[in-house]
């Protein structure tokens, strides 16, 4: 008796449900299917949240390379179409971006910003075949997984680990220092890179411990690291914002003075906004930033004009911006020399990729995608904020 | 662990503990007069943080340098503003639902919360957004603990509000209409108590608390977070309970030892453990002790 | 006496006036039998990879819905940490999967048994205390397992999730494709259906029932209070834990983000805008949610918290039995001149915690 009214009311629902999806599908599918073959590229990375700031640069970086390509008369005539997704830095969000570039067909993929979403996207183009040219994720484990679609153009966690233990060890002449990490792949990856060559060079590692990246108090472990303070020399620590600035500020707070030394992960302004005056003095290693490279009598002409084509249109990149245009530049380049859009030919195309003069430099894959000329610098933070390159490893080998 | 280090450990727990009792002083007051757990306050504080950050720059722009009137005039506002927010919270989400059955309230304030959220979300791109720093990060030595001005002060700040809130519920004539509210609604109504607007004027009382939370947390931290609300809303809720909810003075034990002991679980365990140890707190003390350290001021009705 | 009972007893009254002549009751039944059909049918025809996706992810809400149903619906317990079940059941796939050599087949059930044994290992301390109390303790009980998740990084792969198991297959046919995995969730929200609709009419349903109307008045006729919240708190785990290794398995990949309070939260506004103790008002109510998150992922970004939430509350304040109740009210003009009966003054008076 009770239910009476139901199922009116039900099939007028699941009518007007069944319209809204007709609805729904008839606009989607006009978005989908767009003018005469062009050459898509998913592009996915933090656009949302917190690392949203090296997100939307990179993002603008990515647009200019397309519409810069375009104006040249696109790759063989397909015009560069970027379809963006916001990973919104978590790994699920990601890998649904990932999906979505499989089932909208992309020719190919430039992300994912975090390792630690690049590395399980990888599996999903790699399924599809989709050549993936990584702009940011510095995780070893992306290109060693033998997946040949995979390249990467910017360096990697090892490399810039043991950069920062060679400079602790051989400049700062530390020998006892405290690595932490937020328990993320990249940063987990750059701190135990770091203690591995801090040890082989003959140094200690006296703790090392995972924090909460989303935590705002960081005093109790710092407190901890205070009560063994005399034999700490350094703080070396692994992952993003806010959580570095929080670290230095607390630290600095209770008195701890040590030299502290983080990862391209933090350099940027938020590191200065949430740190403040306690950053100052602290130091960064970072892949030279589009600024950095474009400045100097070493300054490459590309990221010049790329520094101020981007500047003129954007204000400041950040420091991926230069890595990501980088990324497109090399994808179409790979295309045009194949002169082919076919996955499977873009794929062979950047595999011989070879000395490719673009923004950032050298662009040279090698068996399994990585970029063969890496660079990373030492930067100190300056009064106000600013980073100042400090130490340039590369240098100092040659002399 | 040495002495020094243990009694670094308790101060530390203080300053983020006081700050937790502040928001925990408003889930225990709508709590002890409408037996409802206003998840909406966890919000509220959230709001007020953001609009602290929002007034705070503000002034900044408009020159204001002296760090002190800065602050007060800053937490003046956002808190009358929060408070209004909490007015209008009360007025949507609970006024219409107060002789509904438990869960229509319940869920209302929940939905509440989650709009509070989601808005400051929306508005701020949910970037983290950073307070300027008031004062010179140079650290304090007392004895051997070493503090940062910021964190003194802002502790003293939570302690004398808290304080003040117990000193008005209890002295005033105000207060004690909402004590006896608390104690028996229908036998205040009858002696001529506007319980109406006692229970409006206990959730703006609450919101602004929460709000002032928020704003001495941000000026702490220097960093505010659009999920701050969901852990912090949480713990202090977790205080509330520790403390005996429905308790004004316990709201403050609760926090402070809420506060401390989250500082030494992470001594002894992983600090990526911290949030989890937190809600473990909550579970067990709910379980075994419901009625908390100081017990409920008020008896559970059936 | 809650403030519906006595206006619930004049409408039910009023619903008998109302007659609706049988064939218009046999056409409506029909017609909506044939509507979820179509809509059921919906990603054969559209086909492609998203459509099939979408709407595997409408069953997997649909049974997420039903499962929580049981507890919120029937029992009237309000359970905030509702997604650590379906973590569970996704991690337990997962490990299976990966390190044991297990098949979906073989590591469903073990995932819905390990949620039935968590929900009783929580349930058992935190069904004692008052309801508000509950909700908090299942809130605390879903943030210790996100962070469990997130932290235990040998069983879970901490931030980073786990992934890279092989494509899993039935009869030598792989889920490789959205389309695959789609029969298998609508599948599983069938059975969610039928096995919830037989237990509310159930000797146990009708106890659920007795408890969330009036705890005292159920005890006093002699139900073991406690058990029965029990099995309702142990009933619902099974749904979340079957449905999450199939999301596990769609998703390519477990993380600890899928199972924040948020999901839980969304999960309660699926049960609640849907119709707690409805199972039809339910799944609708997942299919809504799905449609109107994707919707605003395409078009508004982040927006679909702030929707949401004004939704819940709107339906919270202007229709509290959801928009397909399991107890249908009459029209509302009909509502309307009862609840102006003058006798109704006795609604207005009783206490909130009474």
């Amino acid at each position: 008796m009770s239910l009476r009214s139901c199922p009116r009311v039900l099939a007028a629902l699941s009518a007007a449900a069944v319209v809204a999806a007709a609805a729904a599908t008839v606009s989607l599918s006009a978005t989908v299917a767009a003018a005469s073959s062009p050459f898509v590229i998913g592009f996915a990375n933090p656009l949302t949240g917190s690392e949203a700031t090296y997100g939307v640069s990179d993002e603008h970086a990515v647009n200019m390379a397309a519409s810069q390509i375009n104006k040249a008369g696109g790759i063989d005539g397909h015009k560069v179409k970027i379809d963006a997704c916001d990973t919104q830095a978590t790994p699920a969000i990601g890998v649904a971006c990932a999906d979505s570039f499989v089932s909208d067909h992309v020719n190919a993929v430039v992300g994912f910003f975090n390792s630690s979403i690049s590395i399980p996207a990888s599996g999903i183009l790699h399924k599809a075949d989709i050549p993936m040219v990584s702009a940011a994720s510095t995780n070893p484990t992306l290109t060693e997984q033998g997946f040949k679609n995979v390249f990467r153009v910017c360096g990697t966690d090892n490399y810039q680990g043991a950069v920062e233990a060679d400079f602790a060890y051989k400049i700062l002449k530390v020998r006892r220092v405290v690595a932490l990490n937020d328990e993320e792949t990249y940063g987990q990856g750059v701190a135990s890179f770091f203690g591995q060559s801090f040890k082989k060079l003959g140094g200690k590692v006296v703790e090392d411990e995972g924090i909460d990246a989303d935590a705002t108090d960081f005093t109790s472990v710092l407190t901890q690291i205070k009560s063994i303070s005399p034999s700490v020399q350094l703080i070396e620590f692994g992952g993003f914002n806010p959580a570095a600035g929080l670290l230095i500020k607390q630290a600095r707070g209770l008195g701890i003075t040590v030299p502290f030394i983080s990862d391209d992960g933090v350099i940027g302004p938020l590191y200065y906004q949430t740190g403040g005056q306690s950053t100052v003095g602290t130091y960064l290693s970072s892949s030279p930033t589009p600024q950095n490279l474009a400045q100097g009598k070493d300054a490459i002409p590309a990221a010049k004009t790329f520094l101020q084509q981007y500047v003129k249109q954007f204000g400041q990149p950040t420091e991926y911006a230069g890595y990501s245009y980088e990324a497109v530049e090399v994808i179409a380049n790979a295309a045009k020399t194949e002169h082919s859009i076919a996955a499977n030919k873009v794929i062979a195309g950047l595999a011989a990729t070879h000395n490719y003069r673009g923004t950032t430099g050298i662009v040279d894959f090698n068996s399994i995608g990585n970029n063969i000329t890496p660079q990373y610098l030492i930067y100190k933070v300056q009064p106000g904020g600013g980073n100042k390159a400090y130490w340039n490893p590369n240098a100092k080998s040659k002399s | 662990m040495s002495l020094q280090e243990l009694l670094q450990q308790i101060a530390n727990g203080l300053v983020v503990g006081s700050v937790y009792g502040l928001i925990a002083l408003g889930y225990t007051m709508v709590y002890g007069i409408v037996r409802l757990i206003n998840f909406a306050q966890g919000g509220l504080y959230e709001v007020g943080a953001y609009l602290g950050v929002f007034f705070f720059t503000l002034m900044g722009k408009f020159g204001l340098q002296y760090p002190i009137p800065a602050v007060l005039i800053t937490l003046v506002i956002s808190m009358t503003l929060t408070g209004a927010l909490a007015f209008v919270v009360e007025r949507v989400a609970y006024r219409p639902l107060r002789n509904a059955p438990l869960l229509a309230p319940l869920v209302s304030s929940l939905a509440m919360f989650f709009l509070l959220i989601s808005v400051v979300q929306v508005v701020t791109g949910a970037e983290p957004l950073t307070y300027p720093s008031v004062l010179s990060p140079a650290p304090l030595h007392l004895g051997p603990i070493v503090l940062s001005p910021t964190s003194l002060i802002i502790f003293f700040a939570a302690i004398l509000l808290m304080v003040g809130m117990q000193q008005f519920v209890r002295r005033t004539k105000v207060g004690k209409a909402m004590r006896a509210t608390a104690a028996n609604r229908e036998a205040a109504a009858l002696m001529g108590i506007n319980t109406t607007r006692i229970v409006s004027l206990t959730f703006v009382l609450g919101g602004a608390m929460g709000a002032a939370a928020g704003i001495l947390y941000g000026v702490n931290y220097g960093t505010v977070t659009y999920d701050m609300g969901e852990f912090g809303g949480l713990v202090a809720f977790t205080a509330a309970v520790m403390g005996g909810i429905g308790n004004v003075p316990g709201a403050l034990v609760g926090g402070l030892t809420v506060g401390v002991l989250s500082s030494f679980a992470s001594t002894f365990l992983p600090n990526q453990w911290n949030e989890a140890i937190v809600f473990a707190i909550l579970i067990l003390i709910l379980a075994i002790r419901p009625q908390g350290i100081l017990g409920e001021r008020v008896a559970e009705r059936a | 006496m809650d403030y519906l009972s006595a206006a619930r007893e004049r409408l039910i009254r009023a619903q008998a006036r109302v007659t609706v002549p049988p064939r218009v009751q046999t056409a409506g039944r029909y017609g909506f039998y044939l509507g979820a059909l179509v809509f059921a049918s919906a990603p054969y025809w559209l086909g492609g990879i998203y459509y099939p996706d979408i709407w595997t992810d409408m069953a997997l809400w649909g049974t997420i819905g039903l499962g929580l149903n049981v507890v919120i619906g029937f029992a009237g317990l309000l359970d905030l940490g509702y997604m650590a079940f379906y973590a569970i059941g996704g991690y337990v796939f997962a490990n299976a999967a990966l390190y044991h050599g297990f098949s979906l087949w073989e590591a469903m059930p073990i995932g819905a048994v390990l949620s039935v044994v968590a929900s009783a290992i929580i349930g058992f301390p935190t069904l004692r205390v008052r309801g508000d109390y509950l909700a908090i303790m299942t809130l605390g009980f879903g943030g210790i397992v996100y962070y469990a998740a997130q932290n235990m990084t040998s069983l879970t792969g901490g931030y980073n999730g786990l992934f890279g198991w092989k494509t899993q297959s039935i009869l030598g046919h792989p889920f490789a494709s959205p389309i695959d995995f789609y029969p298998l969730a609508l599948g599983l929200t069938v059975v969610a259906a039928l096995v919830t609709r037989a237990l509310r009419g159930s000797r146990v349903g009708r106890a659920w029932s007795c408890i969330k109307d009036d705890e005292v008045a159920a005890g006093a006729a002699g139900i073991p209070i406690i058990r029965y919240k029990l099995y309702a708190y142990m009933v619902g785990a099974v749904w979340a834990g079957l449905a999450g290794a199939i999301f596990a398995v769609k998703q390519n990949i477990v993380s600890p983000e899928t199972f924040t309070f948020n999901q839980s939260f969304f999960a309660v506004a699926v049960v609640i805008m849907g119709g707690m103790g409805s199972i039809t008002g339910v799944i609708l109510g997942g299919v809504l949610y799905v449609v109107i998150a994707e919707w605003m992922v395409t078009y508004t970004g982040t927006l679909s918290g702030v929707i949401f939430s004004s939704l819940l509350l709107l339906v919270v304040l202007l229709r509290p039995q959801g928009l397909i109740p399991f107890r249908p009210r009459p029209p509302r003009w009909l509502l309307r001149h009862y609840l102006e009966d003058p006798a109704r003054g006795t609604a207005g008076v009783s206490q909130p915690d009474g």
